[in-house]
C-alpha cells in the first residue's frame, strides 16, 4: 500500500504539490487525474524516490521510499519521456533493468517483445513515441516490482495497444502482488483500467474515488413529472446533484441507489422515468461542480 | 545481488555508457606519450651536442621525472574535465536523472560507481601507455633501476592530480545546470586562487607605492604568499621549485617539490569527500537550472563580480595613456561591475528579462566593491607604512637601486645563462643583523612616505617649469628595497624612495652600505665564486681590456683581496670617487666553448692599492695611460643634437628613432688629445653606481682611434666638469 500525508513539494515559490493525501491500495489500478502543471509527475517522482518531499511523507509498504533502495526495488517508474540507453536496443535495456531488479523476467520480455511486434536488436531511438511506451510498459512489467508508476504512458496509445496492456495488467493482477498507478490529463484514458482515481489540481488532491462504487452512487435520470408540485416534492425527496430542464422533461443527476431512487420517483407516478448510462466523465463534472469546481476546464 | 555486485555491475553499465570517453584518451596519450618520446629520442640521438642530457636521462628524469610538469599536467586536467563532465553530465538531464534516482540503488553507490570508473578510463588508457613507453625505453637500453622508480612516481603524481582535477570538475557540474556553465564553472574553480593571486598583485602595485614582491617559487606570476586551493596553482607549486634556481641546481632538471605532494594529495582527498557531499545535497529538480544550489549563486556573484570589475579598472586604467589614471580605473570598475552583473543575472536566468533581478545583491556588492577600493586607495589598513618590529625579526636583506649593480649569471650546460637580476639576488642571498641603521632607515623611509611624482603627460610638458623644477628636485630621490625576513619564517618586502640630500638618511645609508654583511650579499662573486673555476679574467682599464688567465690559487688569492678591500669601501668614498677599472670573472661553456661573465664588470678605486698591485703583477696595469703620442685622433660627437633631435621627432607622435643629427668632430692636435684623454672616463664604469656617483657628462661621446690600431672599441664621457674649453666653446 502507498501512503502520502500532507505531502508538499515547492519548486521556488510554486507548490507543486500542495498537501497531498492519498492512500493507494495493493492490488487496484489507480489513476491519477490531472491538467499539465497538477503535480502529478511530481507526485510520482517523489513516490518513486527522485524528488524529496518538502514536507509530509510517502511510505511504500510503510517505508519511506527517498533513498531507500530497499522499498525503491518494488517501484518501476516509467517517467513521461522515459530516457535510453544511447544506442541501447531492447535488449539492452533490459540488461541494463535487470542489474537493478534481481526479479526481471527475461524470457518473458523476449516472449512480450514477440507479441508487441517489437525487435529485440534494433535501436530503441529508431522505435516512434508509442512504441517506446509500450518497450517502456513492458520493460517495467518484467521487473517483476510490485508497484509501477506510470506517468502519461497511455496517453497516446493506439487502442489495440490499450487493450494489450490492459489484459496485461489485468493478468499480472491476477497472478501477483502488483499495483500499477497510472498518471494521465485525461479521464477517458483511464475510464476502462482504472479502479480508483485520484484527480490532482493545483498541486492538492481534489479527490479520490473509487470507480465501482462511484458508478452505484450516482445516477442520471430524466423524467416527466404530472404537475409542479410533484416535480418539487421529487426533488426535496432526492439528493440532486445536477438538474436540468428541457420542457417539461426533467434530467436530474441524483446520489444513492438505483432501487430507491426510482421508488421515490414511482411514488408520484410521473408520466415517465427512466435510468440513462452514466459516463465516468460526467460522474465526474457531477462531483467536481459539487465541491465548486468546473471540471470540464480543468480535465477535459 | 549483494551491493558489491552492484557496484561493478554499475561501472560496467558506465563503460557501455561511455566507452568514447576511454577510447579517446586512449590514442590522445598515445600522440602524447609514445610518439612524443619515439620523436624526442630520435632527436636526442640525432643530435646530442643539442641536449644537456642522454636517452636514458631523458627518460628517467625528463620524460618520467616530470621535466615538462606543468603542461603534462594540463592534458591531465583537459582529460580529467573530460571524464567529470561525461559521467557526471546526467545530472543535467531532467529524463536521466528520473531514471537513475528511481532504481534502486543508493546515491552514495551511484556517486562512487560513476567516480571510480572515471578514474578507470583514465587510469587503464594511461597505464597501458606508461607501460608501453617503459617498454620502447628498455628496447633503447634507456630503462635503468632508477627509471622503475620514476615510472611509479609518474603514474603516481599523475593521479593524484586527475584525481584532484577530477574532483574540482564534478564539483563544477555538481554545482551548475547544463554543460556551458559547468566549463565555465571548471574554469573558475580550476583558477580561481590564481587568478585573485595576480588580481592582488595588480592591485597591491597599483595602490601602494611600496609594494614589492620577490616571488622565488612563481617566478613573479604570482605571490607564493597567496591561498593555493585550486588545482592550477597547487599543480603550479608542485612543479616549481620552492628554492628558485642556484648555481647548484641551474643544470638539474628540477622535477617537483615532493614535500608538496602532501599537500596536493590531502587536497584530492577534501575535493573527493567535497564532491561526494555535494552529490548528495544536489536535488533532482535543480537539473536544468543554471546553478543547482540557490543558496550559493548570490556568494559565487559575489566572488566573480567584485575580482572582475576590478581586473575591468586595471584594463581600462592600463589601456589609457596613463595607466595610473585614477578616472579610467574607476570607468573600468563601474562599467565592468555593472556589465558583469547584468551579465551573470542574464546567466544565472537564461533570460534578457532577469538583466536587472536582485537589487538587493546588486547594491550589496557595489558597497563591498567601493568599500575594497577605498581601503586601497587610502591605504586603510596602513600597508605603506606598516615595518615589522625588531623583536619579529631575524633578518633584513637591502637592495640599494643603483648602487651595486651586480646581477647573477648562471651559466647553463645547454648554453646561455640564467639571469638573475641583481635586486632578486640580493633579496633571496643577503641577511644582515645587528645593524639598527637598517631598520632605522627602513622605519624612517616609511615615515617620510616620499614617492616619484607622477605626470600625466602630454606633448612639452618635459619643457614645463614645473615639470623641470620636480625632477630636479626629486633628482635626490632613490629607491630602495627591503626584505624583512621574520622569525616566522615569512618575508616582507617593501619599497621605499628616500631622499639622500636628507643628512640623516644619507648617514642611514651609509651604514647600510658599510655593512660587510650587505656586500657580500649584494655580490653573486663574494658569496658564490670561491668555488668556482674561471677561464680568465677580464681586466678593463680606462684606456684598455685584456683577459688574464690565472690559476686557481692566483684567482682565490685575487677574489680575497678584492673582496676584502671592497667590503671596506665606504659609501662616501662611491659616491666621490671614480673608479679606474672593472675586473670579471669569465666562465667557458664547456659544450658551446663559448666565454661568458659570472660577475659582470666589478668596479676597481684607486684606493684598492692591494688589488691593483696584485692584478700588476699578474699582467694587468690598471692604473697605466695611454698618452696622446699613442693616439692618432680622436673623435668627439655632440649628444645634445642628437637629443633635441628625438625629442622633436618623438613629440610628432613618430615611431621610429629620428636620424642623428649629431656632430661629430675629430681631433688630431696632441696637445688637445692630451688634454681630452685626462678628461674622460670608460662609459663602462657609469652604470654600476650610476644612481650615486653619475661621474660622466653623457653631452658629448669620445673615441679614440690609436696609431695603426684603428677605432678602439671603447667609448668615453667626459667626467663631469672636466670638458675642455675648447670642445664647450664649440
Amino acid at each position: 500500500m502507498i501512503t502520502a500525508a500532507h505531502v508538499k513539494k515547492y519548486f521556488g515559490k510554486v507548490a507543486a504539490v500542495n498537501d497531498v493525501t492519498v492512500t493507494i491500495k495493493k492490488g487496484e489500478v489507480f489513476g491519477l487525474i490531472g491538467t499539465n502543471g497538477a503535480g502529478k509527475s511530481t507526485f510520482l517522482r517523489m513516490a518513486s524516490g527522485v524528488l524529496r518531499p518538502d514536507s509530509g511523507e510517502i511510505l511504500v509498504d510503510e517505508q519511506p521510499v527517498y533513498e531507500n533502495p530497499k522499498a525503491k526495488a518494488d517501484i518501476f517508474y516509467i517517467s513521461d519521456d522515459q530516457y535510453f540507453l544511447p544506442n541501447a536496443t531492447p535488449v539492452n535495456m533490459a540488461n541494463f533493468y535487470r542489474d537493478y531488479y534481481p526479479a526481471f523476467d527475461m524470457k518473458r520480455f523476449m516472449e512480450m517483445l514477440l507479441k508487441f511486434q517489437l525487435k529485440p536488436d534494433r535501436k530503441v531511438n529508431t522505435f516512434s513515441k508509442g512504441m517506446k511506451k509500450q518497450l517502456s510498459v513492458l520493460l517495467g512489467i518484467c521487473a517483476n516490482t510490485k508497484y509501477m508508476f506510470c506517468d502519461e504512458t497511455f496517453d497516446g496509445l493506439d487502442p489495440v495497444m490499450r487493450q494489450a496492456v490492459k489484459s496485461i495488467f489485468a493478468g499480472e493482477l491476477a497472478e501477483r502482488d502488483f499495483t500499477p498507478v497510472i498518471a494521465s490529463h485525461n479521464l477517458r484514458e483511464l475510464e476502462d483500467i482504472c479502479d480508483c482515481v485520484g484527480i490532482l489540481h493545483q498541486g492538492g488532491v481534489l479527490m479520490q474515488k473509487d470507480l465501482e462504487e462511484m458508478k452505484l452512487n450516482i445516477h442520471n435520470i430524466q423524467c416527466v413529472l404530472k404537475s409542479a408540485d410533484d416535480e418539487k416534492a421529487v426533488f426535496d425527496m432526492l439528493d440532486i446533484v445536477k438538474a436540468d430542464r428541457r420542457g417539461t422533461l426533467n434530467i436530474i443527476t441524483v446520489r444513492g441507489k438505483e432501487d430507491e431512487i426510482m421508488n421515490k420517483i414511482s411514488a408520484f407516478s410521473p408520466v415517465f422515468a427512466e435510468i440513462l448510462p452514466l459516463t465516468l466523465e460526467e460522474i465526474f463534472i457531477s462531483e467536481t461542480e459539487v465541491v465548486g469546481y468546473d471540471i470540464k476546464k480543468l480535465i477535459f | 545481488m549483494t551491493s558489491k555486485n552492484l557496484f561493478f555491475k554499475l561501472i560496467k553499465q558506465d563503460f557501455k555508457k561511455r566507452i568514447w570517453c576511454p577510447i579517446l584518451i586512449f590514442i590522445g596519450y598515445f600522440l602524447l606519450l609514445e610518439v612524443n618520446m619515439l620523436m624526442s629520442i630520435e632527436n636526442i640521438q640525432k643530435y646530442p651536442k643539442s641536449y644537456r642530457y642522454d636517452v636514458s636521462t631523458y627518460v628517467r628524469d625528463y620524460f618520467f621525472g616530470f621535466g615538462n610538469g606543468i603542461s603534462g599536467s594540463i592534458v591531465i586536467c583537459l582529460t580529467a574535465f573530460l571524464c567529470a563532465i561525461s559521467g557526471f553530465a546526467y545530472l543535467h538531464s531532467k529524463v536521466q536523472l528520473d531514471t537513475y534516482h528511481s532504481l534502486p540503488v543508493s546515491r552514495t553507490q551511484l556517486f562512487w560507481s560513476k567516480y571510480v570508473s572515471g578514474i578507470l578510463w583514465f587510469l587503464i588508457p594511461f597505464g597501458i601507455h606508461v607501460l608501453t613507453c617503459a617498454g620502447i625505453a628498455a628496447s633503447k637500453n634507456a630503462f635503468t633501476r632508477e627509471t622503475t622508480a620514476s615510472v611509479l612516481s609518474y603514474i603516481g603524481i599523475q593521479l593524484v592530480i586527475f584525481i584532484l582535477s577530477y574532483s574540482v570538475s564534478i564539483i563544477a557540474v555538481e554545482i551548475t545546470g547544463n554543460i556551458i556553465i559547468s566549463m565555465l564553472g571548471t574554469l573558475i574553480l580550476f583558477s580561481y586562487s590564481a587568478i585573485i593571486a595576480i588580481l592582488t598583485e595588480a592591485m597591491f602595485g597599483r595602490f601602494f607605492h611600496t609594494y614589492e614582491e620577490y616571488a622565488v617559487r612563481f617566478g613573479g606570476l604570482m605571490s607564493e604568499k597567496i591561498w593555493c586551493f585550486s588545482p592550477f596553482s597547487m599543480i603550479y607549486k608542485l612543479f616549481t621549485n620552492p628554492k628558485g634556481i642556484t648555481p647548484e641546481t641551474a643544470n638539474e632538471v628540477f622535477q617537483y617539490d615532493d614535500s608538496y605532494l602532501w599537500v596536493l594529495i590531502a587536497a584530492a582527498i577534501l575535493y573527493s569527500l567535497a564532491a561526494y557531499i555535494t552529490y548528495l545535497k544536489r536535488e533532482s529538480e535543480a537539473a536544468g537550472r543554471t546553478i543547482a544550489f540557490g543558496v550559493i549563486e548570490p556568494v559565487i556573484k559575489t566572488m566573480t563580480v567584485i575580482p572582475a570589475a576590478f581586473f575591468c579598472g586595471i584594463f581600462f586604467s592600463e589601456l589609457s595613456p596613463n595607466s595610473n589614471s585614477e578616472s579610467w580605473f574607476l570607468f573600468g570598475l563601474v562599467f565592468g561591475y555593472v556589465i558583469l552583473c547584468i551579465f551573470m543575472e542574464i546567466i544565472f536566468r537564461m533570460d534578457l528579462k532577469g538583466a536587472f533581478a536582485h537589487k538587493k545583491q546588486f547594491l550589496f556588492n557595489a558597497v563591498c566593491t567601493a568599500l575594497i577600493f577605498v581601503v586601497f586607495r587610502n591605504d586603510v589598513l596602513g600597508y605603506n607604512t606598516y615595518v615589522p618590529s625588531d623583536s619579529q625579526l631575524q633578518s633584513c636583506a637591502v637592495y640599494i637601486d643603483g648602487l651595486m649593480n651586480t646581477p647573477q649569471r648562471i651559466p647553463l650546460l645547454s648554453g646561455g645563462e640564467l639571469y638573475i637580476s641583481n635586486d632578486a639576488y640580493c633579496m633571496r642571498n643577503m641577511e644582515i643583523q645587528g645593524n639598527p641603521s637598517v631598520m632605522e632607515l627602513a622605519r624612517k623611509a616609511a615615515e617620510d612616505g616620499l614617492e616619484y611624482t607622477e605626470f600625466d603627460y602630454y606633448d612639452g610638458i618635459e619643457k614645463t617649469a614645473e615639470y623641470i623644477e620636480t625632477r630636479e628636485r626629486e633628482s635626490s630621490y632613490k629607491s630602495i628595497s627591503f626584505g624583512y625576513k621574520l622569525l616566522n619564517g615569512d618575508t616582507i618586502y617593501r619599497r621605499y624612495v628616500i631622499d639622500i640630500d636628507d643628512a640623516d638618511t644619507l648617514r642611514l645609508l651609509s651604514d647600510v652600505f658599510n655593512d660587510y654583511d650587505y656586500k657580500i650579499g649584494a655580490a653573486p662573486l663574494f658569496a658564490n665564486a670561491w668555488n668556482m673555476e674561471f677561464a680568465a679574467v677580464r681586466c678593463q682599464s680606462n684606456f684598455k681590456s685584456d683577459d688574464i688567465l690565472l690559476t686557481a690559487g692566483k684567482q682565490s688569492k685575487l677574489l680575497a683581496t678584492y673582496q676584502e678591500e671592497y667590503t671596506k669601501l665606504t659609501l662616501e668614498e662611491v659616491m666621490n670617487t671614480i673608479p679606474i677599472g672593472t675586473v670579471e670573472f669569465i666562465t667557458k661553456d664547456k659544450m658551446s666553448r663559448r666565454y661568458s661573465s659570472y660577475s659582470d664588470g666589478m668596479l676597481v678605486y684607486p684606493q684598492f692599492e692591494e688589488t691593483l698591485a696584485l692584478l700588476k703583477e699578474y699582467g694587468f696595469d690598471m692604473e697605466e695611460k695611454i698618452t696622446a703620442e699613442e693616439v692618432e685622433a680622436i673623435e668627439v660627437t655632440d649628444n645634445t643634437q642628437d637629443y633635441e633631435a628625438y625629442y622633436d621627432h618623438y613629440a610628432q607622435g613618430a615611431m621610429t628613432y629620428a636620424e642623428s643629427e649629431s656632430i661629430t668632430t675629430e681631433y688630431t692636435d696632441k696637445e688637445q688629445i692630451q688634454q681630452i684623454l685626462d678628461s674622460i672616463v670608460y662609459d663602462g664604469f657609469t652604470w654600476q653606481v650610476w644612481n650615486y656617483n653619475n661621474f660622466a657628462d653623457d653631452s658629448y661621446t669620445v673615441v679614440i682611434r690609436l696609431e695603426n690600431e684603428g677605432t678602439s672599441q671603447l667609448t668615453h664621457s667626459f667626467i663631469k666638469g672636466q670638458i675642455p674649453e675648447f670642445i664647450a666653446e664649440k
